[in-house]
């Protein structure tokens, strides 16, 4: 805007008047529209956890003892814990069989409606799964249950190779129809036996029309994600569910029904699941070819690394001698080849 | 069928000569040139778009697993077991396809749009077209061919030097399968 006259004569008022604001408003407005949007999202999503959590108190309350993330009896209760604007956590305890009972809700970012938009947009093109509303449950056995070391897992086909992509223990057993289950299912077990135990008649009824619902049902000693470690290996009974966010009253009917089998699942194994010794033997089988894998990255890792000690050993020594004068550095040189014939000297006669 | 490296062949050395003859600076045949265009990746994704919803509707759930070969250029030399279903692996087929139109696109855009070529308008509006139409997946849900011999899933990767074949074709086997499914390949972590 030039300075001329003209605005300096008319005062302050009069330049605000005059002056053409559309471009600012338009400016303004699109900030506060994105500003409510972000909001809106938020609460939305807030809604989806709070509508999730009301649908499967009842089945959670029947079960345990205290279900929300504040002690039974706390003048405020919380059902939830917001960890971020999309993920939202809640927690249940008090129940026999089961130390405690930890479900994660991940929505999409419906806060921020750019990101989402780019998200899908990408998934589109690459090879990244596009946003989804889930929910992952985590069911921890109590010690006392002492439930065995296994994998198994119902597995909706839809997604299954990103399933078994994303957890270590899946990719650790066999892909089976069988008439069971729903067309729409996989079993993922370690053995028919196994299979055959701990597919219950519970379970079979609650998988049954949760196509929509149900992405897998597993349970397992081995870690979701690989280990490096011969730590990481150790045995940690779970079970593990994943469920999309149910989204219809008859879905909702569906995620409770899954959940309720799930933790009753824990009662049958604590009891009655226990393996003959060739299945337990193929089990054990697994567990130790997979130690010594990890063993034999270990070993290599060590060896790599005493490698490189010994080369910078011998630069250090190297760099010592270069600032000897040159008669001791004649000497250094002619001991350290005098040691190394005795050791190829030892050598040949050992092999002789 | 003729072999399709073949055809390609033929119909790019005689477009060629015919492409030569065209007066490209005519606007009216610029203009019929470009609308060729446009109307042969219409008829494209017209095509998968139908072939897509052919296979929904086909809803074919059995579960099919394939080891499929390490890459080089995915720069991981491990070759891993895939485990899914002949709906989801006709669906990546045709989104493969789909994404391939995009890059077609997209390249003609820059050369025609910036770099200022016609000729290559008219050879485009051809080839993609018939690849569309020999594509295995189009060949299986349109034409209802049984899924045996070149169209037995997984497809062969087409090569333009189909002798050698550095086996780089996905294996189906008992043993490769077995062998692969309980490697503990899984939940990696990226560094």
């Amino acid at each position: 805007m030039p300075v001329n006259d003209e605005w300096t004569d008319i005062g302050l008022l009069g330049r605000i008047t005059t002056y053409n604001w559309k471009s600012e408003i338009i400016i303004v407005g699109l900030i506060a529209a994105y500003v409510c949007l972000h909001y809106f999202g938020v609460s939305l999503n807030q809604k989806k956890a709070d509508a999730w959590f009301a649908s499967h108190e009842p089945t959670l309350a029947k079960q345990f003892y205290q279900v929300g993330v504040t002690p039974v009896g706390a003048a405020n209760q919380k059902h939830f814990e917001k960890d971020s604007p999309t993920e939202f956590s809640t927690y249940a305890t008090g129940r026999v069989n089961i130390a405690n009972f930890i479900a994660r809700i991940e929505l999409k970012g419906r806060h921020n409606l750019v990101v989402l938009a780019l998200e899908y947009i990408i998934s589109f093109f690459f090879t990244i799964p596009a946003p989804v509303d889930r929910v992952e449950i985590r069911i921890n056995p109590s010690n006392d249950a002492q439930v065995e070391d296994f994998i198994f897992a119902v597995v909706n086909k839809d997604g299954m190779n990103d399933a078994r992509q994303d957890n270590y223990y899946l990719s650790l057993t066999r892909t089976s129809d069988s008439d069971k289950l729903p067309i729409n299912f996989v079993f993922m077990s370690e053995s028919a036996e196994i299979t055959e135990t701990v597919f219950s008649r519970e379970l079979k009824a609650a998988v049954k029309g949760a196509e929509n619902v149900l992405e897998y049902l597993a349970i397992t000693d081995l870690p979701v994600d690989r280990p490096n470690t011969l730590e990481g290996l150790k045995p940690q009974p779970r079970i593990i569910l994943k469920t999309k966010l149910p989204t219809t009253e008859e879905e909702y009917k569906v995620s409770s029904r899954i959940i309720e089998a799930a933790l009753n699942l824990v009662d049958s194994l604590a009891s009655k699941a226990k393996w003959r010794p060739e299945v337990a033997k193929k089990i054990m089988a697994t567990r130790e070819a997979e130690t010594k894998k990890i063993q034999k990255t270990l070993d290599a890792a060590k060896a790599e690394e005493l490698a490189a000690k010994k080369l910078e050993a011998k630069k250090e020594q190297a760099q010592q001698s270069a600032n000897l004068s040159p008669e001791a550095q004649r000497k250094a040189e002619q001991k350290r080849k005098e040691k190394e014939q005795r050791k190829l000297k030892s050598k040949q006669s050992k092999r002789m | 069928m003729v072999n399709a490296a073949i055809s390609n062949l033929v119909i790019m050395l005689v477009m060629m000569q015919v492409s030569k003859k065209i007066p490209f600076e005519d606007p009216t045949v610029l203009l019929l040139v470009r609308g060729a265009y446009i109307l042969s990746n219409v008829l494209i994704f017209g095509l998968y778009f139908y072939t897509k919803s052919l296979i929904m509707k086909k809803n074919d759930l059995t579960t099919m697993k394939y080891v499929e070969p390490s890459s080089p250029l995915s720069g991981s030399d491990e070759s891993k077991l895939i485990t899914t279903t002949i709906r989801d692996y006709d669906l990546q087929q045709v989104k493969t396809a789909t994404k391939g139109v995009f890059t077609g696109i997209a390249m003609m855009g820059f050369m025609h749009l910036y770099m200022q070529y016609t000729n290559p308008l008219l050879m485009q509006s051809i080839m993609p077209l018939k690849s569309a139409f020999e594509q295995p997946i189009v060949q299986i849900h349109l034409f209802g061919k049984p899924s045996s011999g070149d169209l037995k899933r997984p497809f062969k990767a087409p090569s333009l030097f189909n002798a050698g074949g550095a086996g780089a074709d996905a294996k189906t086997d008992k043993k490769a399968v077995a062998e692969a499914e309980k490697a503990g390949s899984g939940g990696a972590k990226e560094e």
